[in-house]
């Protein structure tokens, strides 16, 4: 870009340059009117601003908004001041402890899930051992010992509820009752 | 506490105030709320956007109050900030929309208005919009400011951190633009 150019200094120069082409005094100009030029462009600017004649008022405005939007928006933005980075709100004292309970009891209940786990495999790992040690008759022995030890109980568990079930009653009453209640003959219980 | 009776500095006081903090904002909020809100809808054209940009000059006001130099009067930085997440909010939804950063005829904000459910292109209230919306950023602002909020060059100035010699000069070419626009569209 060149220099900006003075249109009163390029009338001086041409007529410097070639004097007689162009009357320097041709048209008049009030004393200071291009030094007062810009201050009087910006006091019209100023005024045609104002005076612009713009066919509505200022008020006319047709945008539409929800109703009561102003009467709630005041609360809702306290509202976001309370959660400044419009994050969760926080919780409360008693939803914490409620969560923390919770966290515990899931804790505990593992913990002790845990270590019966734990204490079975203890056992099984201290008997591993035992057992390898232990003969084959030996083992034998021991199983049916514990299974005739086992059915010994469920047998003698039976009789005893037998026992229990007819105590107080002579053994002349229920040959009694069983014969009057036989439908056959053959089905006589007691001889 | 009544909005009406105090005065921003007042209201700025006991907003410094923890046991009045929250009644100053409220005042605040109740005393601007209006007018920050046409000025910001009449920039982002929709609705839930100036919803949203208001509530975030509130917010933002809220956590910067504090730290608020009283150099500039109370209204002209809340006018600052709504004018500046204006700004901010539309290049965000114009980066969303992969638009062109150089858009100078404004298509896509006159594509808004005229989106308005409310729309009426015969009216003249909603030629001034497109003719607004037509307008480059700053001009937008200037003109909104002086011909709706009837605001002070000076305390334009403050808002938009431009001499008064340039708004007006912005104003003019805005008014010229507008004028055009309605007379030929």
């Amino acid at each position: 870009m060149g220099e900006k150019i003075h249109i009163p200094d390029l009338i001086r120069s041409i007529h410097e340059e070639a004097p007689g082409a162009l009357p320097i005094d041709s048209y008049a100009v009030p004393d200071n009117y291009l030094a007062e030029l810009p201050e009087r462009i910006l006091a019209r600017v100023d005024t045609v601003a104002e005076e612009e004649v713009l066919p509505l008022s200022p008020a006319s405005n047709p945008y539409k908004i929800p109703a009561g939007y102003f009467d709630s928006i005041g609360a809702q933005i306290v509202n976001k001041t309370k959660r400044p980075d419009g994050s969760v709100k926080p919780l409360g004292r008693w939803k914490r402890l409620a969560i923390a309970a919770s966290f515990m009891l899931v804790g505990g209940v593992g913990l002790l899930f845990y270590i019966s786990i734990f204490s079975g495999s203890k056992d099984s790992l201290v008997m591993a051992p035992a057992l390898e040690k232990m003969e084959s008759s030996e083992l034998a022995g021991f199983l049916q010992d514990e299974s005739e030890t086992s059915l010994g109980t469920i047998h003698r568990k039976k009789a005893s509820d037998d026992s229990q079930l007819f105590q107080g009653i002579s053994n002349q009453e229920l040959e009694s009752f069983l014969n009057e209640n036989s439908s056959d003959e053959n089905e006589t219980f007691f001889n | 506490m009544q909005d009406n009776a105090s005065t921003d500095e007042e209201l700025l006081a006991l907003f410094r105030e923890e046991k009045t903090k929250e009644k100053a904002f409220i005042a605040i909020i109740n005393r601007y709320k209006e007018k920050l809100y046409w000025h910001i809808r009449r920039l982002v054209v929709i609705h839930s956007d100036a919803d949203d940009v208001l509530q975030n000059v509130f917010i933002k006001m809220w956590k910067g109050l504090d730290h608020f130099r009283e150099e500039s009067r109370l209204y002209t930085w809340l006018y600052r900030i709504a004018s500046n997440e204006s700004i901010t909010h539309l290049q965000k939804v114009k980066k969303a929309r992969a638009l062109e950063i150089n858009d100078p005829g404004q298509v896509w904000l006159q594509d808004r208005v005229k989106a308005d459910e409310y729309f009426d292109p015969t009216r003249l209230e909603w030629k001034l919009q497109l003719a607004i919306q037509s307008l480059p950023e700053q001009q937008k602002l200037v003109f909104s400011l002086r011909y709706f909020d009837e605001m002070p060059y000076a305390e334009m100035s403050e808002v938009l951190g431009v001499t008064v010699g340039a708004l007006k000069a912005s104003y003019h070419h805005a008014a010229k633009k507008i004028e055009d626009y309605l007379l030929n569209k």
